[in-house]
């Protein structure tokens, strides 16, 4: 669940900007930011576990008091909201220009969050349940690359370490950033089913992402090498679409829509849920099923004001989230956890 | 109130049928080739040739040279001017009744005047167009596009499916669309493409055909070379041949060479499988490479009258074949660097792989430092088999 969370729509824009940065060195990209997610992760895990039970939005209050642990609650609340928009705004470029270029951009985010608002009524474990059929639609995507085979030139990796430590690094900064949307687990830990195994969950999380990362940008590089696929706005899906075997099975770019629509509404619906239910902590409500639809509105709202068009999206992307990004992934938790430290506070034993 | 959601729900159903974007088959036009000409004036010209699905149907005669029999044409080539070539496609929906659909194109023709101009700005419509593929054939037209789309086929049903019959079957040098921008996009190549000429050839003979007419049918004549986006020059048949040697790409193909003991008869050798290998030097002032092709075939024919049984005779044979596969490299070789001066063969990045630090200053003048380079081709022959003969079985002995 929580790999997917990353991955869905990673998975296919992923390569195009370590590949920009970094050219045939991408991988190490992923790599060093798989590194620094599984960081990220475990410092979100162990900061939880000082308060068992409790969401980000409850223990910000218990680390930091009442006041500024809301107004830090709700800077999280937009942080969340900055990610779901885009994630519905990415959903709709796929599916809009290539697919259904007349239907208004608008009609599709609906249908996209129409859907995932009815799983949020029913609560998360249907959420989860569903993730659980749709996590199995990514062995597809192992399927894809296997399939890929004849494309693929390993030359195209060569020589290793062209492009010097500096872009590499620049590379880093946006799939990073993505790994860091981990941070989430503070919010899902206390519902899991064994909270105790948090590390280990995380921890698999990572590895599964760097792993369906990986295998993006390998496959990205191999069948295009390492100056084309810079300007693609969704790598994987036209690297699938160069898929020819025997003359027959060709075109298999419909699968990665499929895993795209699954994935995509289940990282929606992640974030959505995230941001529900914690404005209702923040505010106090016992329940977040009133604030479904409106957050809903504001989502689709947001998704048109923050990005007006595709290029807008992919610069946000690029250029402004790593570092927005890493501020509330990074920054963020570092200070909580600092100040939680020297504050000695931990959950009252009951 | 649940009754009255249902029929509120049926209402829609009934009335909000269909969707935004349904296009049924029959409002389509399919593109089955694209050619891009320079007109003189500077405008671009699109022509399409588009499946008449109509004439498709029938299947009697189980495919074949149906449109001259039936008196039914099986495609429409139409074409339009346009200040690009998205600009042409806008001019072409109003003469084509139906809605163009680019899905099932699978070849791209550059006319030669536009070739010599530069091929990138006609590139970005069909890389952009989500309907378009990479995996189509791109090739250079001798003449203009316009002439190789409007020709038909004897066998197949469009020319078009021919030329992709052709370029699947490795008949020459066949590059993809995705290549084109691969080799346009890298510091390391040049782009080389397949050379289409129309050429008289054959008489369509039988029943259907007693009006005798000329027919030129599209042949692969070898290959436009160029430099970064512009047509250079063209490579002939045998030239062609050492460019696939030397771009590893050789995957079938025939090999003839003179008898060693009697020069005026030929012996043929049959490629099954080849590998090349280029190796980089480097040593501060003179760039050169070492290309080492290994290949395995069979013997298909032999009218000389050795005895291959023989020592010597079969390894003799396996020499004089990899002279003959090194001449041609050499041929090659020698127009790209000396007449056309430019890389087609991926020597750059070759280069590159081995000498990162270095390429960064000759990677903006690679053409000349390649048109200087020193390159060595050596080839070594395995022959696998002799078909169902050892040794010759008509000769008296």
């Amino acid at each position: 669940m929580l790999a997917q969370v990353v991955l869905a729509t990673a998975v296919l824009t992923a390569p195009s900007l370590p590949i920009a940065y970094a050219g045939q060195d991408a991988w190490l990209c992923i790599l060093l930011a798989g590194v620094g997610g599984l960081l990220i992760a475990c410092l979100m895990v162990n900061l939880s576990r000082r308060f068992p039970g409790e969401t980000l939005f409850e223990y910000l209050e218990d680390i930091l008091g009442k006041i500024p642990g809301k107004i830090v609650s709700f800077l999280y609340l937009w942080f969340f909201l900055h990610i779901v928009t885009v994630v519905v705004r990415e959903f709709g470029a796929l599916l809009n220009p290539i697919f259904l270029p007349e239907t208004p951009l608008v009609v599709i985010h609906i249908l996209a969050l129409a859907p995932v608002a009815y799983m949020l009524w029913q609560g998360l474990e249907v959420m989860a349940r569903t993730n659980e059929i749709f996590a199995s639609l990514l062995l597809f995507g192992v399927i894809l690359v296997i399939l890929a085979a004849p494309q693929i030139k390993l030359t195209n990796f060569l020589p290793v370490l062209d492009a010097g430590p500096v872009p590499l690094l620049k590379g880093t900064l946006a799939p990073l950033a993505w790994f860091g949307e981990l941070i989430t687990v503070a919010v899902f830990l206390p519902y899991f089913n064994r909270p105790r195994d948090g590390y280990r969950i995380a921890g698999l999380a990572v590895c599964m992402i760097t792993f369906m990362l990986g295998l993006a940008v390998f496959l990205t590089i191999a069948v295009f090498g390492p100056y084309v696929p810079a300007s693609y706005l969704f790598p994987t899906f036209n690297a699938v679409r160069l898929i020819q075997l025997a003359n027959f099975v060709e075109r298999l770019e419909i699968l990665v829509v499929v895993i795209w629509v699954a994935g995509g509404l289940l990282k929606i619906g992640a974030f959505y849920w995230i941001i529900v239910l914690g404005a209702a902590q923040t505010l106090g409500l016992r329940t977040y099923r009133p604030l479904i639809l409106p957050v809903g509105v504001i989502i689709l709202a947001l998704s048109f004001i923050f990005h007006r068009n595709n290029l807008e999206m992919v610069r946000y992307i690029g250029l402004t989230w790593p570092f927005y990004g890493l501020t509330h992934e990074l920054l963020l938790p570092l200070l909580l956890f600092g100040t939680a430290l020297l504050r000695g506070k931990r959950r009252k034993k009951k | 109130m649940k009754k009255i959601v249902l029929l509120l729900l049926l209402f829609l159903f009934i009335f909000s049928g269909g969707c935004w974007d349904r296009r049924e088959l029959n409002e389509h036009a399919i593109i089955l080739g694209a050619g891009v000409d320079r007109r003189a004036d500077g405008a671009c010209e699109l022509t399409l040739q588009l499946a008449r699905p109509g004439a498709f149907g029938g299947g009697m005669e189980g495919g074949g040279a149906g449109n001259v029999i039936l008196g039914q044409d099986v495609v429409w080539v139409v074409s339009a001017a346009g200040e690009d070539i998205y600009d042409a496609q806008r001019d072409l929906a109003r003469q084509v009744s139906r809605h163009l659909y680019w899905s099932h194109n699978a070849l791209l023709v550059f006319g030669e005047g536009l070739a010599r101009q530069g091929v990138r700005e006609a590139t970005n419509f069909f890389h952009r167009h989500p309907q378009s593929r990479e995996t189509m054939w791109v090739m250079v037209a001798e003449g203009t596009a316009k002439n190789v789309l409007q020709s038909h086929s004897e066998l197949e049903k469009t020319s078009a499916q021919a030329i992709g019959f052709l370029a699947r079957a490795k008949a020459g040098h066949a590059v993809k669309f995705i290549d084109l921008i691969k080799d346009l996009a890298s510091p390391g190549a040049n782009p080389a493409l397949t050379r289409l000429e129309l050429v008289k050839q054959g008489e369509p003979q039988g029943p259907g055909t007693e009006k005798k007419y000329e027919h030129k049918e599209v042949v692969f004549t070898g290959t436009a070379v160029f430099r970064d986006d512009k047509l250079a020059g063209w490579l002939d048949k045998q030239e062609t041949r050492g460019l696939l040697w030397l771009r590893g790409e050789m995957k079938k193909g025939v090999v003839t060479v003179p008898s060693p003991v009697e020069p005026q008869k030929k012996i043929s050798f049959d490629i099954t499988r080849s590998k090349t290998k280029v190796e980089p030097f480097y040593d501060g002032g003179t760039i050169s490479f070492l290309v080492k092709i290994t290949t395995e075939g069979n013997l298909v024919e032999q009218q000389s009258k050795e005895d291959l049984l023989a020592p010597g005779v079969l390894p003799e044979l396996e020499k004089r074949l990899a002279e003959d596969i090194e001449e041609r490299c050499r041929a090659a070789l020698e127009k790209a660097q000396g007449e056309y001066g430019t890389d087609v063969f991926r020597f750059g990045e070759a280069f590159h792989r081995k000498y990162k630090k270095e390429w960064r200053e000759l990677k903006n003048r690679w053409d000349e430092e390649f048109a200087g380079a020193e390159i060595s081709v050596t080839a070594r022959v395995r022959i696998r088999n002799t078909g169902l003969l050892t040794r010759r079985a008509s000769l008296k002995r």
